[in-house]
């Protein structure tokens, strides 16, 4: 932003003042306004509730298609269209563009009348929904899965329970399945003290505010996120690709929801608190959720620099399951970075692309 | 630092305050930088310490203690207004979309239960129309019928607009690879 030249002449002096005058602009826009996000093409082929699958259009010809269809599995309390930012950095434009049938499930937003709804209900009632509308329209039986943080978890869940329901490939990126480490990460000491009671933020909020989840997750890195993220911006504000880059990430990161109240508890005192998922203790409407029944192909992707989900929560799943081809793919970065960052074209999309493809026929 | 001493002109002085200032300015930022870094690091140490999740957890526990009876007398009193008034309260609306999202839920399972009959049905017509074509072979070589049925069979679905259609039209054109 500051200029390396010293403006000695008066046209020099000019240029100068419509730098500033023009980078004023940029920072006001994307700053204050949305970036243009979720681009790619796709119709909605099923609802329930708020929920709404996604059906993106191919672009591939029927016959050079991936067989079995992708479904993409967001986390609960944010948006799902991190998983196609924007054009050019998109991971469901790059899947779309290697032939794969892209279903996403979009959580959709949760009203107070939604603040009972469970892990239960997210995986019986929606998820095997949705998977049935997937192989309806897909014409496939057979399905693969991708979770990316809570997500995984329902996908983990699911895949635990309904084996026999041709789920071929599990993928999961940064899984928090594993809290036996007290000590690993910030949310995990947070919710184990003492005081820290999340049956109180229930039944004051009904469901758990965008901004109190927000704020946790920020607090993990508070001078990144408070402080360096804009300094980049500042920086950068002469570079047109790091700017748009930036307002498409700082849209996703702005764009919060609240949680279900009962899936709050549930995350907090099952898994945070007691870890229940991970020692087969966990019950999901009378079933227990044994992980050993999960024999699905399994790609399981951790971002070495994930300070939300710290590795040691996700590499463990691997010993537990039965699936005879799985494989641990360690990626540099962060929780989000990982799939969103500018690497991912690079080294994620591609390893991620490589293994599902050869699974996919 | 060599090179900028080469290429600075000492007759020009404006030249020289303008390598100060580049240099000035690239050192700003590199302090600047390892200052956030630091900082970054000991605002790491500190979130992720026992301290400040006591602290925290004190913190939100005393907000939320207090803001509560707050809160209960705020909704006891609007309780008391939109009854007074005979208008419908926030639980009346949260009790009605639950039934809607049941309603939904049912409707879904009688949606996917057509799509299999449709989809059974569709097989067994198709079986019955290989077995006549077979039979009727010499009188339709270019097997017309298929063709024409299927056409016929998607400009019905797209006259029903919304999900179904997307999905039926689909499992057409699934269906019309298949037998291809």
């Amino acid at each position: 932003m500051v200029s390396s030249q010293i403006p000695l002449t008066p046209e020099e002096l000019q240029r100068e003042l419509q730098q500033i005058e023009e980078n004023s602009h940029t920072l006001l826009r994307v700053t204050t306004s949305r970036a243009l996000v979720a681009q790619t093409p796709k119709e909605v082929i099923w609802t329930l509730n708020k929920a709404k699958l996604y059906r993106y259009i191919p672009v591939v010809p029927v016959e050079k298609r991936h067989k079995v269809p992708l479904l993409l599995v967001f986390a609960l309390m944010n948006k799902p269209y991190i998983l196609d930012l924007r054009p050019g950095n998109s991971f469901i434009e790059y899947m779309v563009k290697h032939g794969y049938d892209v279903y996403l499930l979009d959580w959709g937003v949760p009203g107070l009348e939604d603040k009972e709804l469970k892990f239960d209900d997210y995986v019986l009632d929606y998820l095997t929904r949705a998977i049935r509308k997937v192989k309806a329209v897909s014409g496939s039986q057979e399905f693969s899965m991708l979770g990316w943080c809570i997500g995984a978890i329902l996908t983990t869940i699911y895949a635990a329970l309904r084996p026999d329901d041709g789920l071929k490939n599990l993928l999961l990126l940064t899984a928090p399945l594993d809290f036996t480490d007290k000590k690993a990460g910030g949310f995990v000491r947070w919710v184990n003290d003492k005081s820290f009671d999340p049956g109180k933020i229930v039944s004051a909020f009904g469901n758990v505010p965008g901004e109190m989840i927000d704020y946790g997750a920020k607090a993990l890195k508070p001078v990144e996120n408070y402080i360096g993220s804009y300094l980049t911006l500042w920086d950068n504000l002469d570079n047109p690709r790091i700017v748009e880059s930036w307002h498409a990430m700082n849209t996703w990161v702005t764009d919060l929801i609240p949680m279900a109240g009962a899936t709050y508890m549930q995350l907090i005192k099952e898994l945070y608190q007691e870890n229940r998922l991970i020692q087969g203790k966990m019950v999901i409407r009378g079933e227990r959720v044994n992980l050993s029944h999960i024999r699905a192909n399994l790609l399981n992707v951790i971002a070495l620099g994930d300070h939300i989900s710290p590795p040691c929560q996700s590499e463990s799943i691997m010993t537990k399951v039965s699936s005879k081809d799985q494989f641990l793919l360690k990626v540099k970065g962060g929780h989000i970075g990982m799939m969103a960052g500018s690497g991912a074209l690079k080294f994620t999309w591609p390893h991620i692309d490589s293994w599902l493809a050869e699974r996919s026929e | 630092m060599n090179e900028e001493s080469e290429s600075t002109n000492p007759l020009d002085p404006f030249g020289a305050m303008n390598t100060m200032w580049e240099a000035n300015l690239k050192n700003w930022k590199s302090m600047r930088d390892t200052s956030l870094e630091n900082w970054s690091k000991i605002m790491i140490d500190m979130v992720n310490s026992d301290e400040y999740s006591q602290a925290s957890g004190q913190w939100l526990d005393t907000y939320l203690s207090m803001s509560q009876p707050m809160k209960r007398i705020i909704d006891m009193t609007m309780t008391q207004v939109l009854t007074a008034l005979n208008m419908p309260m926030r639980t009346d609306v949260i009790n009605l979309a639950e039934r809607l999202t049941n309603i939904e839920m049912r409707m879904d399972d009688q949606d996917a239960k057509l799509d299999d009959i449709l989809r059974n049905m569709q097989t067994i017509s198709a079986s019955n129309q290989t077995s006549d074509v077979s039979t009727m072979t010499p009188a339709h070589p270019n097997n017309g019928v298929h063709a024409s049925d299927e056409t016929h069979a998607v400009k019905m679905k797209s006259k029903n607009p919304g999900v179904s259609h997307i999905s039926q039209t689909d499992e057409v054109q699934h269906k019309a690879k298949g037998e291809q």
